[in-house]
């Protein structure tokens, strides 16, 4: 049995500036989790936040970029476990930007949520893209400066 | 002849803040949690990396031992931990609340910054590149 997650927000902003919000690591680090990625292919990096041992994660995100298509896709692994090396979640996560009227329409899939032990972090992943995108990201392109001028 | 490290005492004020600290703000694990008899709780933890080093948590039940909780080394580094990565782990121990003094300053043996425990105990936390 596997899980999917698929999630699609429209922002108001250009394209341009959204795929900053997905790549730059201190504006990532603003809605999303502290980290240090770099959108280069094979790049290895980790997001952080806090462990949660009891659920046997061990509070980072091991990735790797995989794909990057400049503002317009983005593909990295997703894998956490509880540490020593052990990885229980073993997943990849997939940014489309499309611009629309006048606008970005964003899509996040997020992959790979296999059996009955990541229930519990498909359902955790899937409530925190759902309420984090509107309410972190989305506040945070409102706040500030348009980084294109029309 | 002595050939290996076994443990390293840390006084604390109370076993459960201290684990909190080391395991949800540090990557510390658990390795052995255990009462013995009603008051004697053996308490120690150790680096993922490292199975056969760890520290023993000491409850300062003493008003000689409660002073020194924090300033064992006075305020030198009191242990210095190895990471693979210091700028980044500096990042992320920083947004899980854990004050370092200054930022990670890079020198011939390596990549370093300073950092204290929820007692004042100092870190050296550094990613070695030395290897000569």
């Amino acid at each position: 049995m596997q899980r999917d997650i698929k999630h699609a927000w429209f922002f108001k902003h250009p394209v341009e500036m959204v795929w900053e919000y997905l790549t730059k690591p201190d504006l990532l680090a603003q809605w999303l989790m502290v980290n240090d990625f770099e959108p280069v292919v094979g790049h290895k990096f980790m997001f952080g936040t806090k462990p949660k041992i009891k659920l046997g994660f061990d509070g980072r995100v091991y990735c790797e970029v995989l794909e990057v298509v400049p503002l317009k896709s983005l593909t990295y692994s997703w894998k956490g476990g509880p540490g020593d090396g052990k990885i229980r979640l073993d997943s990849v996560v997939t940014w489309t930007l499309t611009p629309k009227d006048n606008g970005t329409e964003l899509l996040l899939e997020h992959k790979g949520f296999k059996g009955i032990e990541n229930y519990l972090a498909y359902f955790f992943m899937n409530e925190g893209w759902r309420t984090k995108i509107p309410r972190q990201l989305a506040k945070l392109m409102d706040l500030a400066e348009p980084v294109t001028q029309n | 002849m002595i050939n290996k490290l076994g443990h390293v005492t840390l006084l604390v004020n109370d076993y459960d803040e201290a684990l909190d600290f080391y395991t949800n703000k540090l990557d510390f694990v658990v390795e052995s949690d255990q009462k013995m008899g009603d008051t004697f709780r053996w308490v120690t933890i150790r680096a993922k990396g490292q199975p056969d080093f760890g520290i023993t948590f000491v409850l300062a039940d003493t008003e000689e031992k409660k002073q020194r909780v924090g300033s064992q080394a006075a305020n030198h580094v009191f242990l210095t931990l190895q990471t693979d990565n210091c700028e980044r782990d500096y990042e992320f121990y920083k947004a899980r609340g854990v004050k370092f003094f200054g930022e990670p300053k890079k020198m011939p043996w390596g990549t370093e910054v300073v950092f204290e425990d929820l007692y004042g105990n100092r870190f050296d936390l550094i990613n070695v590149t030395w290897n000569g």
